[in-house]
């Protein structure tokens, strides 16, 4: 975001940047593009970086389900792991294709995430996301997105 | 020789001209260009202002800035 696009000689200005890390893990480098009439430098480079770390690091950061006849149910878990001293309370899929729930492991150190791609799920693209609600104050809830394809039911 | 001092005072022309372009010149001159948050928590939402200020003798105009 740009605070005014005219600046007289002398004057300064600011270009407001933000960056969303959700669903993101490992290193980030955002760059943006500012053009203007500078003779000398009609283009500057800005730089973001980061490290995005997981509070609670997860094995996958979003399920696809890939393409699959109608009829069919499919599968996929991921591993999440918990830090010492938090929980995990619920896990909810905002998408009705996908139905998900949560397996605790047995020492509370992880826990299996077992999301479930509807047999009755209707044809075509769909997407949403696993919403992980969790007992830490900085990571409150965390989203996996899923997404898968459901095709014309094979033929017998 | 004449035609020497022609090209001579035509590159000399030349030379004025791009001398009072940039003198007219607007400068953009950021503070960093750069921002390291380090390490972070994911779900942030990632802020940052950079500053820059017009060095130049011209109107600066921001025609876009946009992320990659």
């Amino acid at each position: 975001m740009l605070s005014a696009k005219s600046i007289k000689p002398g004057q300064s200005g600011q270009i407001e940047a933000s960056v969303k890390t959700e669903g993101v893990a490992g290193k980030i480098n955002k760059t943006i593009t500012v053009v203007s009439n500078d003779p000398r430098q009609p283009q500057v480079q800005l730089t973001i970086t980061a490290l995005v770390e997981q509070e609670f690091p997860l094995s996958d950061q979003s399920l696809y389900f890939g393409a699959v006849p109608k009829g069919k149910e499919v599968v996929k878990e991921l591993t999440i792991t918990i830090p010492p001293g938090k929980k995990i309370l619920s896990v909810e899929s905002t998408d009705q294709n996908v139905t998900v729930k949560l397996v605790p492991g047995a020492d509370g150190k992880d826990a299996k995430v077992v999301a479930v791609q509807r047999a009755d799920a209707k044809e075509g693209y769909h997407f949403g996301n696993l919403v992980i609600k969790t007992t830490s104050a900085s990571t409150p809830e965390i989203k996996v997105q899923v997404r898968g394809t459901i095709t014309a039911a094979q033929a017998n | 020789m004449k035609r020497f001092s022609l090209l001579l005072s035509v590159t000399m022309v030349a030379g004025v001209v791009s001398l009072l372009a940039l003198e007219n010149a607007p400068s953009i001159a950021f503070e960093s260009s750069t921002k390291d948050f380090g390490k972070i928590t994911q779900g942030q939402v990632l802020k940052h202002v950079f500053k820059f200020t017009n060095k130049g003798t011209g109107t600066l105009e921001i025609h876009s800035a946009e992320g990659s």
